[in-house]
């Protein structure tokens, strides 16, 4: 395994990855009240890749992936999604929610089946997506259960097979174990690059975990905060064939990339440190 | 309720209560409280029967039956509507929130005389009463249950393509729907009083014309079976919501 490290502007020019679904350009945010979130932030999202936004916390990761969902507008900026331009929500993409956002009044299965409702499909065909969705994620046999009946981990299961069940191109998920227990989050990990192994899904994956981004992802886009500005993308080249995951955690690559990620995060907490 | 370690129902306490009043009653020690069961077909239970067969009751119980639906209905279409508008828009929040809060609070019998000059002696006096009784509270209700959603609920609609109708109508309702159940019960407890307090106060009509009557003529038995009556009915009905209640409970609890 190993990892190429690639200057900023490097990435936006000549290795940008061609057969990019989803592109951000000149993408700006500023709060009400002045706070600059993300300013001038180019990226391309390569189609069926999985590619993790990673920073501190202010770097505006989760910003960005609500921009590409369409739930904020930008304030400067556009994003595409397959050569289109796209000024909301559209059903190409689906998010997966870092606290679920499951119906609490509704089942397992009118969850998973809950965004072909919102499309009108009727029930019969729906409830039939869902259930495979529902297997696919491993929840067979919950099917009528409730949410709070549900662990942690198990209900983003849910949050996952309503994703998967809309059938979207692109999978937004922001901090989507970050609510789950360590043991839980590790073979969710796992379970998570099994099932998009078979499903070709473009991943954008938020998390303020440098271990889960390494372990997890194609490419690394490592930002820094205010602004949120690409401070460098980082490619990995895993080669998971026959290796287990423990034996992945234990690679020089990976612990290598781990600390050299770590090292420029550092930087950044030292200078709020030193500011404060 | 548990007595040295035995489950008693809840009813049992009602049961104390009665021995007490009968024991005032009988021993004649406060005259307000005539027994429950007196002798020779007197006492309050006695007239309760009697007042339940009375055709002038049934004319009452009617005429504030249907000035409690009438202004029940209209008091949670307007509730509902004015927390939901107040919870989601932040100018109609700024320009509601303090009147809903202080109508809340208000001594709105105050108001009846008011209510009368502009509605008349009639109908259309008490339902206004009734509704202004039980409106505020459940607008304060539905308000705090607006309020109390998850913003990702709407995100979540919005992103897997929920229009504005779909949103509001599969999630927002059914997200503040406990609150707004117990806005409706509580302001329903309130419509049971503005209906005979607004009665009482024109006391010409309805029930409240019966309870005038009654003190007037310190008839106590007939007072006391009255209220009785319209205890039990305010009871019935919030009972019934409270079943409601308890089919949306098990998730009320559970909303992160």
């Amino acid at each position: 395994m190993s990892a190429i490290m690639e200057p900023d502007s490097a990435a936006k020019t000549s290795n940008a990855p061609s057969g990019s679904i989803v592109e951000v350009k000149n993408i700006g945010m500023i709060y009400p009240g002045g706070t600059v979130a993300l300013e001038g932030l180019d990226l391309e999202f390569p189609t069926g890749k999985m590619t993790t936004l990673l920073g501190p916390s202010g770097c505006g990761k989760t910003t960005l992936l609500k921009i590409i969902a369409g739930l904020l507008e930008p304030t400067a900026g556009e994003v595409w999604i397959d050569g289109v331009r796209v000024f909301g929500p559209g059903p190409e993409r689906a998010f997966v929610f870092q606290d679920f956002a499951l119906l609490p009044w509704a089942t397992v299965l009118r969850n998973v089946a809950f965004g072909l409702e919102l499309q009108g499909r009727n029930k019969a065909e729906r409830e039939e997506v869902a259930r495979a969705s529902v297997v696919k994620v491993g929840l067979a046999g919950f099917e009528h259960s409730y949410p709070h009946e549900l662990s942690g981990g198990m209900r983003q299961r849910v949050g996952l097979a309503r994703a998967l069940c809309v059938d979207a191109q692109v999978l937004l998920m922001d901090e989507p174990f970050s609510a789950v227990d360590e043991q839980t989050r590790r073979l969710f990990q796992e379970e998570l690059l099994r099932l998009l192994a078979k499903e070709d899904k473009t991943v954008i994956f938020v998390t303020h975990s440098i271990e889960e981004a390494v372990y997890v992802s194609d490419r690394i886009v490592l930002l820094s905060p205010r602004p949120g500005r690409i401070n460098r993308i980082v490619t990995m080249e895993i080669d998971r064939e026959g290796l287990t995951s423990d034996e992945i955690r234990r690679e020089k690559g990976f612990l290598d990339t781990v600390e050299d990620i770590w090292t420029t995060l550092k930087k950044y907490l030292d200078d709020e440190r030193m500011e404060g | 309720m548990t007595v040295l370690g035995i489950r008693i129902p809840a009813a049992f306490s009602l049961l104390i209560w009665c021995v007490l009043w009968e024991i005032v009653g009988r021993t004649k020690s406060v005259f307000i409280f005539p027994p429950l069961f007196g002798e020779d077909g007197t006492g309050v239970i006695f007239k309760l029967f009697e007042i339940l067969g009375q055709n002038n009751f049934h004319e009452a119980a009617l005429f504030s039956l249907y000035a409690f639906a009438m202004g029940m209905f209209f008091a949670i279409i307007v509730g509902v509507a004015m927390g939901f508008l107040m919870g989601r828009v932040e100018t109609a929040n700024k320009l509601l929130g303090m009147w809903v809060n202080i109508f809340a609070s208000a001594p709105l019998s105050s108001l009846v005389p008011i209510i009368m000059l502009l509605f008349g002696f009639g109908m259309l006096t008490i339902v206004v009463t009734t509704f202004l009784f039980a409106v505020w509270i459940i607008t304060l209700d539905t308000y705090a249950g607006v309020r109390h959603i998850n913003p990702s609920l709407s995100d979540m609609g919005l992103t897997f393509g929920a229009n504005r109708w779909q949103i509001y109508t599969k999630i927002l309702f059914w997200a503040a729907l406990p609150e707004i159940l117990a806005g409706v019960r509580m302001g329903l407890i309130r419509a049971v009083k503005g209906v005979v307090i607004g009665q009482m106060l024109i006391a010409v009509v309805g029930l409240g014309a019966m309870f005038s009557r009654y003190s007037r003529s310190f008839l106590l038995e007939e007072f006391w079976a009255l209220t009785l009556i319209l205890f039990a009915f305010a009871l019935g009905l919030s009972s019934l919501i409270g079943l409601v209640e308890q089919r949306v409970e098990y998730y009320a609890g559970s909303r992160e």
